[in-house]
Formats: structure tokens, sequence, C-alpha cells
């Protein structure tokens, strides 16, 4: 009898693709070396930067089969979508070639032979990625604008707002806490479109001399009173008909009452102030019991035709 | 005549390996390596062929001395000794060992799917948030309800080629292959931590089935509540 | 009226030229849409710029804490007489009253009049620009946020994590060309490679001496003590090396130079890096010294991360390569990385040492918490710790004495025989073994680099150790399995200080009476088998005396 025809020769069979259900299969001779073979290069597929080959912007009619990764622009400007072994938001790295906190770069180049680099975008830390997977019309954050972010954390947000806004924009990035804002100055040396203000966003004119006029104002502070915080720097800070993008953790205002109360008394405080909220938008499937809430600011009134 | 060829130099032909298309199969078998899998091959055959043989021809009234002592349980020998091999603490020691083996492989196994998640963001199903607009009156109320309808389109996602669905739809089944292990692996993990915790000394009872507060399909365990010193 | 108006490149005075439309506070915003409708409603007055930088950082500090400084105040005082001031904050207008006795102003008509003012303000500030302001902007937030979280230069932990490494490559330097020494020299005078094995003062030899017939004539009293002197001149006279012209013997002196000069600037580094340590986390480095506290850094990559890390993670930080094969083989993971090298686990027995790096580990954490997050600068806390361990330590060893010196009640468990059960601890107690490359080649043994393998070194040192102990045994005295350990004990007890010794001998005294003593109520078989551990005990003890009689 012949012996049957083996799949490469014994020793590790790196599967294709198709093995994923085999994989299921636990124990096994390929099972422990082929998935730790199989994980290994998707992660080096994964991107972390040093060019691989590749994927083409939009709009490049016949793609040959050797890109990896798709890159297409989002809906909104300066955001995209990566699409490949990731399945991901993703923004353009502004400083090329660093990552802010570990996470995975895509290098793609164009066809003119420039490499670019993207970086992914985590909603499940992200309040903002999570607003826009969740489908927000408009977030108002755009190439070239001037942005107030308002609890702003170690950074992680911030840098991928300063990609979006890009050399042009600005990012003026509030943080109280002294451990956080240690890691905000360190993003922000790298990033000249960042400046960072370790100060209470509760006190606005303790950083008046800093911050010129903004046109979108983003507020991530999880406070109770987050909503006389926001309305005390759009007064300073935030220009008329500029907008205003505020995450509200249900939590953090009342645990006792239901999230969609929560959610309508803040919007109706907000409405005191001068504020005219447009959307708003649960973070469902990141975060629980959070809403986004989008809107303007002395909104100029619509003639009627 | 053969010296002369030798006094020529050739080009020393070079033995073929595996095509780039087809590295995905391995290393690509030679006649040397077919014969040493061949061999393997019938040596295994040969020795069960063997086995079959002796085993057919075995004489039913046997008898060795050592058959006074020990016994086969359904045809398998069973050693002496192997019930009481290794004493409470080796066991103990096993059981922790084996624990942590496994510990290890579902905290690998989580970090892996932190990793995946990051990158993985299910953009092409519809959100499942809420999403509410904000209208001054009726008017505004019906323009955002025209234009809801047209901003509900995703961007067209129909220009990726077909590798690279195959690559998505591929890192989305190992999302999920990992996230089922991770629930089995979780369950071993409990059903080995508490057959050790029973192991232990300590006075503890099995709960009735209507003393069981949320009913599970383990049994439940009550231990007497005793100072440790 | 006037408008104190502050922004990154000095500070701006407004003159309000159109009062009347203050009063409609509602209105007022509308008249900043445009540059024109601006200029109309404020002007520029007066304008002090800010010479640098820490002129404007100290101007934001003293507006942090709504305090005027003096170049405001001077500022103030020329340009505003007689007339009200409208400021954004009303502490400042407080403070400014007080000394100034200049009237402020602070009310909703006020902050509109300064947003439209910011808004505009390119326009009404001629010389300035967007593309100035924002530099200025971004250098002195970047002042202000090192003021505000109290950015200290000499508590940064990567100067430790680069000194290390650079003392790593040092020290593989140094050897490099040592041994590069020896090889090029060899081939002149290869005696003396044998005669001196310190690379540092055969670095000094070759540079004083030169050429092998100048050694006669020289006088190595500084570099070698006598007999090496000696013997290194005998051999000069008969060496078998050939000559070498003194273009190379100058090469090789320059050789000479560079090694020694890399030396002392080792031991710069060396210093320079104590004092380092002392200053970034002296409560790390009175626990476990200076090298590894700054190995254990260099390892955590900073020292903040290392304080994320939970005592049980110091205690095996290096030994990773070690800790993962023991889990995946289910064998025993290792019990200490990188704190093996302190000296606290250094001068406990062997069989504490797994105890003590648990508890150094343990006390290794707590400190490194307190240095990384905490604001004290001494080490107080570190030394308190460490006498606690150390008084730990005593008590350890105590307790070991006690036990070996054996009681009526402490017997050895007698266990019931049984011909399966394995003996010993078997596969699963022990460490996963590995293969020990070190055993290979002569040259290993040699030298004795510290820049070894840290996660091999605990494994092979104490296999070695344990291996070493046992041959003792069997030479000295037949003894069977179970009776090993307890002679392995006895041994390590003896590497003890001399205070030990002498409680020990009272407490071995003591121990034989009891078995003395027992041995007379004891059944048969009990008194023949007392009979042979006294036998064994003052056979020991004879041993143990033996020994100090030759220490």
């Amino acid at each position: 009898m012949r012996p049957p025809r083996g799949r490469g020769g014994g020793g590790g069979f790196r599967g294709g693709r198709g093995d994923g259900g085999g994989r299921g299969r636990g124990g096994g001779r390929g099972g422990g070396g082929g998935r730790g073979g199989g994980s290994a290069m998707r992660g080096r597929g994964g991107g972390r930067g040093g060019g691989r080959g590749g994927g083409r912007g939009r709009g490049g009619g016949g793609m040959k089969g050797g890109s990896k990764v798709v890159v297409e622009p989002h809906r909104h400007e300066g955001v995209f979508i990566a699409k490949g072994k990731e399945d991901a938001l993703v923004t353009k790295n502004l400083v090329a070639g660093e990552a802010v906190y570990n996470e995975k770069r895509i290098s793609v180049q164009n066809e003119d032979g420039t490499k670019v680099e993207y970086r992914i975008w985590n909603p499940f830390r992200s309040k903002l990625a999570a607003a826009v997977l969740g489908g927000v019309d408009n977030i108002w954050i755009k190439p070239g604008a001037r942005v107030l972010y308002l609890g702003a954390a170690s950074g992680t947000t911030v840098s991928h707002v300063s990609d979006i806004v890009g050399p042009n924009g600005v990012v003026y990035a509030v943080e109280f806490s002294h451990r956080s804002g240690r890691d905000l100055v360190n993003m922000a040396k790298k990033r000249t479109n960042v400046i960072p203000i370790i100060e209470d966003a509760r006190h606005p004119a303790k950083y008046r001399m800093l911050v010129g006029m903004v046109d979108v104002i983003f507020s991530d502070v999880a406070q109770p009173d987050q909503a006389r915080i926001l309305a005390l720097n759009a007064s300073y800070f935030l220009k008329a008909g500029g907008h205003f993008v505020i995450s509200i953790k249900a939590n953090c205002i009342d645990s006792t009452v239901p999230a969609e109360a929560v959610f309508q008394s803040e919007v109706k405080k907000l409405q005191q102030e001068q504020f005219k909220p447009f959307e708003q938008v649960t973070l469902e499937p990141f975060e629980r019991d959070h809403a986004c809430v989008v809107g303007g600011y002395r909104m100029p009134k619509k003639q009627k035709a | 005549m053969s010296s002369l060829r030798n006094a020529l130099p050739r080009r020393a032909h070079k033995e073929r390996a595996q095509p780039q298309s087809r590295k995905k199969f391995g290393l690509l078998e030679k006649h040397k390596d077919y014969v040493i899998r061949a061999k393997a091959y019938h040596k295994k055959e040969e020795s069960i062929r063997r086995l079959k043989e002796k085993a057919a021809f075995r004489n039913p009234d046997e008898f060795y001395f050592k058959m006074i002592k020990t016994k086969t349980v359904d045809g398998v020998h069973r050693l002496e000794g192997e019930a009481n091999k290794y004493t409470q603490e080796e066991l103990m020691l096993m059981k922790t060992q084996d624990i942590g083996y496994v510990l290890q492989k579902l905290q690998s196994e989580r970090n892996k799917i932190e990793k995946l998640t990051t990158m993985l963001h299910s953009l092409d199903n519809n959100p499942s948030s809420r999403h509410v607009y904000f209208a001054e009156d009726r008017e505004e109320a019906k323009e955002i309800k025209s234009q809801s309808g047209r901003k509900d389109a995703l961007p067209d996602f129909d220009d990726i080629p077909d590798h690279i669905k195959r690559k998505t739809a591929a890192s989305y089944r190992e999302l999920e292959g990992r996230k089922k292990r991770v629930q089995e692996l979780e369950k071993l993990y409990m059903d080995m931590s508490l057959h050790k915790e029973l192991q232990k000394k300590g006075r503890k009872r099995k709960l009735r089935e209507e003393e069981i507060v949320c009913p599970t399909s383990k049994a439940v365990y009550k231990w007497r509540s005793e100072r440790k010193r | 009226m006037l408008v104190l108006f502050e922004t990154p490149a000095g500070f701006a005075l407004f003159k309000v030229l159109d009062e009347g439309k203050l009063s409609k506070v509602e209105g007022l915003w509308q008249e900043f849409n445009s540059a024109e409708s601006a200029r109309q409603m404020v002007k520029l007055k007066a304008f002090s710029k800010f010479e640098n930088t820490s002129e404007a950082l100290k101007a934001a500090t003293c507006l942090l804490e709504s305090k005027p400084s003096k170049d405001l105040r001077k500022f103030l005082r020329t340009h505003c007489d007689g007339e009200t001031l409208a400021v954004a904050d009303s502490k400042l207008g407080n403070a400014i009253k007080d000394k100034l006795k200049i009237e402020c102003v602070h009310n909703n008509a006020v902050m509109e009049l300064m947003r439209g003012v910011r808004s505009q303000l390119t326009e009404l500030i001629s010389g300035l620009a967007g593309q100035d302001l924002q530099p200025m902007s971004l250098g002195l937030s970047h002042s202000l946020s090192r003021y505000k979280l109290k950015f200290s230069a000499d508590k940064v932990d990567t100067m430790i994590i680069q000194a290390i490494g650079l003392l790593d490559d040092l020290d593989k330097e140094l050897n490099t060309y040592a041994m590069r020494v020896r090889e090029w020299y060899g081939w002149h005078f290869p005696e003396l490679a044998k005669i001196i094995q310190d690379n540092i003062l055969y670095a000094k030899a070759v540079k004083l001496m030169g050429d092998r017939s100048n050694a006669a004539k020289l006088d190595f009293s500084e570099i070698l003590p006598e007999e090496v002197e000696a013997q290194l001149k005998e051999a000069a006279m008969i060496s078998m090396g050939t000559e070498v012209s003194d273009l190379d013997l100058l090469n090789i002196k320059e050789l000479c130079d560079q090694v020694l000069s890399l030396a002392e600037y080792r031991a710069q580094l060396y210093d320079y890096l104590k004092s380092r340590m002392n200053t970034v986390a002296p409560n790390l480095t009175a626990l476990v010294g200076e090298l590894v506290g700054a190995r254990l850094i260099a390892h955590g990559g900073s020292l903040l991360n290392l304080a994320k890390q939970p005592g049980s993670t110091v205690q095996i930080l290096g030994a990773e390569k070690a800790l993962f094969r023991a889990l995946k083989t289910k064998h025993a993971t290792p019990k200490y990385g990188l704190i093996y090298h302190a000296s606290l686990v250094g001068q406990a027995a062997p069989k504490h040492k797994g105890k003590i790096s648990r508890s150094l580990a343990s006390k290794t954490a707590l400190a490194i918490r307190y240095d990384a997050l905490g604001d004290g600068q001494d080490n107080s806390m570190g030394l308190e710790n460490r006498a606690k361990l150390e008084a730990r330590l005593r008590n350890l060893e105590g307790k070991e004495l006690g036990r070996a010196a054996g009681s009526a009640k402490g017997k050895p468990k007698i266990e019931v025989y049984d011909k399966d059960r394995k003996k010993g601890p078997g596969a699963m107690i022990t460490a996963a073994k590995t293969y020990n490359p070190a055993a290979d080649s002569i040259l290993g043994l040699m030298e004795n680099a510290a820049s070894k393998d840290d996660e091999e070194k605990p494994m092979e040192e104490v296999a070695v150790g344990q291996e070493k102990k046992e041959k003792k045994k069997k030479k000295s005295k037949k003894a069977d399995d179970e009776r090993t350990n307890g002679n392995v004990e006895a041994e390590n007890e003896e590497s003890v200080k001399k205070e030990k010794k002498k409680r020990k001998k009272q407490v071995v005294e003591a121990g034989g009476e009891n078995v003395e003593a027992g041995e007379k109520k004891k059944k048969k078989r009990k008194h023949s088998e007392a009979n042979e551990e006294e036998s064994e005990v003052p056979s020991k003890k004879e041993k143990k005396k033996k020994k100090k009689n030759d220490d």
C-alpha cells in the first residue's frame, strides 16, 4: 500500500485560510504550531509599519492582486476606512513611523509610489470613534479646523483629532490630572498642532492666554456639571456658529435614573445655554449608557424662505 | 573518455525548491524525503501486521506467573500501583500545574482577542446605536426626516477586490473561534479550580436542588466557615 | 473704558470707542462679525510684548494665581490712567484695584467684548499675524505645563536606562579589546598571558614594558605584586616569542592606552550610575543595591512601568524564558530572576533563597511604587524594609537550626513503605531541565563576566551547587536518599557567620543530650533507630568540629 500523500511533507503545515474551521478543533499536530505560525503571520500582516505591498486608494480601477489593504475615505473628511485583514476606522498619521499608544499602523503605497501611513482608531477606547461608527451625521472636526478638547486624558483620542485636523488646524487639549498630563505633554512634543494645557476645565479664565477662538469644542470630561463647563468654555472660546460635541456618561450624572432620562435632561440644560443640539447617538456596542450629542452654538436664525 | 569528462568543469545541477506560489504547502518533497516517509510508514504497517498475527494466534491457555496479581480491564492491562502512584501533595501540585497551564492559554487567548477587536470594527453592519435628531419645529423635523433617508446609505464597498473580502472574513472567523475557545477555557478553568478546592481540607457539603439560589448544571458546594489562622 | 487682553505675545490694552453699544449685551457679538465693525468698536491703545518665553512664563504663572505681575503693573500704570479697566478675571480685577487703584469691571458685557476681541485679534493688532501667534502659544503652553507638572530634570529615569545599557556595552568592548591585547602581545611574549590574569594589569604591564627585554631593568612594583613580578622577569629571559619592531610595539601600546582609558571611563560611569540611582529611586537602591535596581528599571522600560508590576512579577523579572518554558512543560517555575543578584538573596542559604527572594520582591515592589509615584526624597522607607527583611532572614535560619538540632517530639515522619511510589521529588518539583551551554567550553569557567545571561545563571548555579554538595556526600560517607537532604542542610548551615556557629554548638549539644535522654525511655526498635540517629549526629558533629578547626 502506498503511503498517503501528506500535505507538505510532515512538519508545520502553514495552512491557508480554509483551515479556520480546523483550528477550532484544539490540540492536534498542526494545531499548536499552525496557530502560532498563523497568528504570527497575521501579526506581521497586521501592518506594524514598515511598508508592505500596496493597497490602493479609492477609484483605482483594476486593482492588482498584490495589494493587501484597501483604504477608502469615510463620509467624514479626514477619516478613512481600511479593509484587509483589518476592518477598521483609521486616520492618517501626522507623524509617520510612530505609534502613540501602541496601536496598529497600516502602510499603504500610492500609485505614484509614495507611502502613506494610517493609524487604527480604536472605538473601544475613543468616544469620538464610537460616535463615528454609531452613524453620527457630522462630527464637524475636519482638516484645518481649530478644536478645543476638554478632558484630554493621556492624549489617545487627541492624537487622532490632531491627525484629522492636519498641520493647518490646532487642537487645544485641556487635562487636569498630572499623571495623564505628563503623557499628554509627551505626545504633544511630537505633534506640533497639539497645545497641551494642564488646567481645570472649570476655570477657562486660567488658560485664556493660550487659546484663541475655536470652531469646535469636544468635551469628554465625565463630570456631573459638564453642561456648565461646556457653556463656560463656549462663552470664552467658541465662535458664533461654532459646533460642539459632548459625550455624556449617564452613570456619572445620575446613576439612579435611567440613561434616556439623563440624556434628555442634559440636552435640556444645553438648550438653555444658547446651544442648539442637532443629534444624539448612543455609543452601543462600544460603551454602555453613553451618548454623544452634537450641536451648534449661537446658530444664526434661519430665514424662512 | 571518462577522464576527459572529469577534467571539464560543468555547472552543478541544483535541486529545485517549492515554487513561490505554492509556498504555503511547505517543503517540496523529493525522492529521498519520500523514501524516508515510505520506510516509516511501511515499518509501522509491518509491525501492526505482526501484532495482528500474534493476536490471531494467541494461545487461550497461556499462563505467566505475573497473571496471579494483575488483571485486564476491558482488554487493557492496568498496571499495579497506578492508583497509589502519587501522594496527595504531588497530586495537588500536578493539579496546580495543569490549572496554571490552562490559565496561561486562557490569558493568551484573551490578549489575542483584545488585539483583534482593536482592528475589527464590524464596519459593514448597520450601527446598533439609537440615533435621535433634534428639531425646533415641524418644518425642520420634516426636513431632517427627508435628509436622514439619504444618509443611511453607507459608502459603497463594492469595489473591494475578492481577496481582500476573503481576508476580512477570515479575520472575523478567527475572532469568533477565539471567543468560543475563551469560553470553553473559562469553563474548564472553573471546573478544575472547583475540583482542586474539593480535594483540599475543609468541611463542605453539596447543596441540594431546593437550596441552590441560582440553579446551574453543575453541583454547588458550601463550605463551613472557619477562621483561617 | 479700556480692555485688558492677554495674548501669548504680550499684554494688549484696547480702548472701547463706542460705549453705548455695551448696554446691549446680546447684540454685542454681532459688532465683531467683521474686521471693519470690530475696528470701530475697539482700538488698540498699547501693547507690551514679552521679550522671551521665560518672561511670558512668569506673566502666565502670575495670571494663574490672579495676581498682576510686575511688568503688568508697570504697563497698566503707564497706559491706564483715569479710565475703568475691563478684565476677564474678577479676582485679578480686585488685585489690580488694591495695588494700582485702577477701577476694574467684570460683567457679561465685558465677557462679550472679550469674545469679540479674541475672534478678531489678528485684525485688531496689526503687527501680529495668525502664524506668529500659534508657535508662541505652543511654546508658552509647553513651558507652563512643565512648570505645572514640576518637571525636574534629575528625576528622569531615561538616564539610568541608557547608563546601564552603556555599562554592559562597555564591559563587552573592554573584554574584546583586552583579549585582543593579549593575543597581539602574545606573539612577542606568550608567557605573560598566563602570568598576569587580570586584563587591566596586563595592559599596564605591557604599556610599561614594551619590549620584553626591558622587563629586567624596570620596576613593576606599582602594578604587580612581588611574586608575579619575579615570574615575569624570569619568563622574560626565557620567552619563546618572536621579536617585534618598535612600530608594532607603539601600536600595541596605543591599544593598551585605549583599554586603560575605557576601564577608567567604566569606573566613572559606574559612579555616575550610582549617584543617579540614589537621586531617582533612593528606596529601591536601599533595598536591592544600585546595579540590580538599575537593571530592574531598564528591564521594565521605565520606573513608572515597573511600578505597575505586582511583587510576583518583580520576583521573576529577567527569568521570562525559564518561566514560560516551565509553564508550558508543567515544571516548577523559577523562583528568582534579576533579584537573585541582590545582596540579601546572596547572603541567604540556598534553601532560603526562594523565600527571601519572594519577601524581597514584595518589599521591592512597594519601594518602587513609593519612588515612582510618591513625593518623598529620602530612603528611610527602603532602609526600614531592609532591616525587616534581614530580621526575617535571621528568623528563618534560626528556625532551621532549631529543627535540625532535633527534639523529642520533632522526629521525621515515618511513612509506610510503598514500593511503587516514587522516591524523591521527581519531575514535578524540580525545574525543567535545559541544555547548559556553559558546560561546553572551558573559557566560560575562566571568565566571571557580568554579561552572562541572567536567567540561566541562577538556574545553573543552583543546579551546580546542589550537584557539588551531593558529590561531597557520596565521597565522605554512605548515606541513603532521605538523609542526604538533612546532610545538605547541615552543610549549608556551616556557611553562616561565626556568631551563629557558637549558637549552633550549644543547640547541637543540647540536641545530643535530648536524644540520649529520650533513648532510655523508648522501645527496642526505636532504640536502635535512635542509636542510628545518634551515631549520625555525633559523626556530623565531629565533621563540623574538624572543619571549624580547619577554619
